[in-house]
């Protein structure tokens, strides 16, 4: 008995002591040397970027290593990190500092997004639209009555998709041309894209590939895996203009790859945001959170748009002044090609 | 040289308890409460260690003698956090639009509720002498928890052996313990990216479920679990107990996992568990 009692109380004093670090094998300690060494380390095995954007991720780690030392405090090495994390100027690529004052940071172009300064849902709904319906994520209804307008702010899963589209469908089915709006699109399920993108084909197309970082050598990657659009039950065949400015990404950018197959479609406004893959989020020995992109998406073609974003047909971008005078440039642009 | 340890251990308890009397429970019901806590390393998903406080709830149906067979099942819901930083919140700011204010809200990484547990198990022992009983056990575990800003799953079925010992210490009192060391397991764990493989990707558990799996055994999987108790003869034939339980795993793919778990149990049997087939030695 009294062996026991002491072999247990061994073990627990052995995981209490100091020596935990050692005994759960985690190879990190909270200071800065560590911390950088930690992130440099998993973005070197898991990001999914640096052939597409061409970076030398051990370039940074010799330009960036000899600034690190225990010394620096925490604002030292949050600027530091979000240098590092600036080089790879990927939307997908941020920093949350916790229980500090110190900012969230968003590398890319969504970082430097500091205002939407060409976009508001509300001057649509208020100056354009008749018989406006909502049901997230669509706001949908009528610029003229033969136009119909749908917006769509994200993309949630296929099952809530279907649901939301019932409504959609018997609502503008009896349009001649829509006007699909995913300015502002800020992602959500790839699969949700792909349901959506459905009830505008009339046939299977292939619109994407991705493939994701299985391993942690630089050529560790799935095979890409294909997606389809095809058919719903019911399917829109009107004429079709896509709408798109900086702020359409992600999942919004890949349901743009998947309706941009379709051979009835323009595309009007700005380009996307150009930050296709999903995330994965990790976290420093300092306890901050930090989010990077795991796998390489491209188009049908094998075009990879990161850091890119897919270009319209027509170039159109909203000028601040026109949205403050009630004008949606992009919006009027694409009347003016359907009229 | 871990395993030989956790051998040596087995060996050095039997005989310290070898001096005690012989018990059987008796076929019934047993329900038991405790608290468990547990320190979890898994550098495939954080640098952190973590630390998680749940509560324990077990029912198990016991058919004991010469064969003995005991069904249970193991529910664990409770807090997981880092054990450095505790509960952490971050400011996540929203890009406004020129005509709306700034959204900002707090991220909090974790909430209070953020580990949930379960396992089913069954163990069939033979006698191997007057009060040790050997077999296999088996079962099938699944953890969920939040770590690293993210959605941790992990899921085992396993097989191996299990031994147990039960002695009266004296006319209304037992000690019991039981030790067993997986053989052989099917375990689920996140790929590499963490990524629920694709298509499936709005379903973690099924994402894993086809690419995080694995068949293993002892050369990647080492997890011994140990208990022991002490059990007093109430009137009408219950029961009360309780009991220490201990557990490490340790798992290599695709990154090191490594959990301690260990806790204490109050239990309630509904049958006696006491039969006094064979005097009591003390």
């Amino acid at each position: 008995m009294k062996n026991l009692v002491i072999c247990t109380l061994l073990f627990s004093v052995l995981v209490a002591s100091s020596c935990e670090k050692e005994i759960f094998g985690l190879p990190y300690s909270d200071n800065p040397v560590d911390n950088f060494e930690s992130m440099w380390t998993e973005f070197d095995q898991l990001y999914g970027l640096f052939r597409v954007r061409n970076i030398d991720w051990d370039s940074v780690y010799q330009a960036y290593r000899p600034q690190v030392d225990n010394s620096m405090n925490e604002e030292e090495l949050y600027n530091l990190l979000v240098d590092v994390l600036t080089v790879l100027d990927d939307s997908h690529v941020g920093l949350l500092p916790t229980d500090s004052p110190l900012p969230q940071f968003q590398s890319g172009i969504g970082g430097r997004i500091d205002t939407i300064r060409d976009f508001s849902l509300d001057l649509v709904e208020n100056r354009y639209l008749d018989d406006v319906r909502t049901n997230e994520p669509f706001t949908y209804g009528y610029l003229t009555p033969e136009i119909a307008y749908l917006h769509i702010a994200w993309e949630p899963d296929e099952k809530t998709v279907d649901d939301a589209m019932a409504d959609v469908y018997n609502h503008l089915a009896r349009s001649t041309s829509i006007i699909v709006d995913i300015r502002n699109n800020t992602g959500g399920e790839d699969r949700g894209g792909q349901a959506m993108a459905s009830y505008f084909t009339d046939q299977e197309r292939m619109y994407m590939t991705n493939s994701i970082k299985n391993g942690p050598g630089p050529n560790d990657f799935t095979a890409p895996m294909e997606w389809y659009i095809s058919p719903k039950e019911q399917t829109f065949d009107q004429e079709l203009i896509l709408l798109t400015n900086r702020s359409t990404v992600s999942a919004g950018e890949t349901l743009a790859l998947a309706m941009r197959t379709l051979p009835q479609l323009i595309t009007v406004g700005d380009l996307t945001q150009g930050a296709f893959s999903n995330t994965a989020t990790r976290e420093l020995p300092n306890g901050w959170l930090y989010s990077l992109s795991i796998g390489d998406w491209r188009a049908a073609d094998g075009t990879s748009y990161e850091g890119i974003g897919l270009p319209p047909d027509t170039m159109v971008q909203n000028q601040v002044t026109d949205l403050q005078q009630g004008i949606d440039q992009v919006l009027e642009t694409a009347l003016d090609l359907l009229q | 040289m871990r395993l030989v340890s956790i051998c040596t251990t087995i060996i050095l308890l039997h005989f310290s308890l070898s001096a005690i009397g012989q018990i059987r429970p008796d076929k019934g019901w047993t329900l038991a409460a405790g608290w468990s806590e547990a320190h979890l390393g898994d550098q495939h998903s954080s640098p952190l260690l973590y630390q998680s406080d749940v509560l324990d709830l077990d029912a198990r149906y016991t058919i004991p003698g010469k064969t003995y067979f005991e069904v249970g099942l193991r529910f664990q819901i409770g807090t997981i956090q880092a054990k450095r930083h505790r509960k952490r919140t971050g400011t996540l700011r929203e890009t406004p639009s020129l005509f709306d204010e700034t959204e900002s809200f707090d991220y909090v990484a974790n909430p209070f509720l953020s580990r949930f547990g379960g396992s089913l198990y069954t163990r069939l022992l033979w006698d191997i002498g007057n009060y040790s009983q050997l077999g296999l056990m088996a079962q099938v575990r699944y953890d969920l928890a939040g770590i690293a800003g993210d959605t941790w799953q992990y899921a085992m079925a396993d097989i191996g052996p299990s031994y147990q010992y039960h002695r009266s210490i004296h006319p209304k009192g037992a000690v019991h313990f039981a030790a067993s060391l997986p053989l052989a397991a099917i375990v689920m764990r996140p790929n590499w990216t963490f990524d629920p493989s694709l298509p499936d990707e709005t379903n973690y558990f099924k994402g894993y479920l086809r690419t995080g799996t694995r068949f293993t055994s002892l050369h990647e999987l080492q997890h011994p679990r140990i208990s022991l108790g002490y059990q007093y003869q109430l009137p009408k034939g219950k029961t009360l107990g309780v009991k220490y339980q201990m557990q490490w795993l340790s798992y290599s793919e695709p990154r090191p996992l490594r959990i301690f778990e260990h806790g204490l149990q109050l239990s309630y049997s509904l049958q006696s568990p006491i039969n006094h087939k064979n005097p009591i030695l003390l």
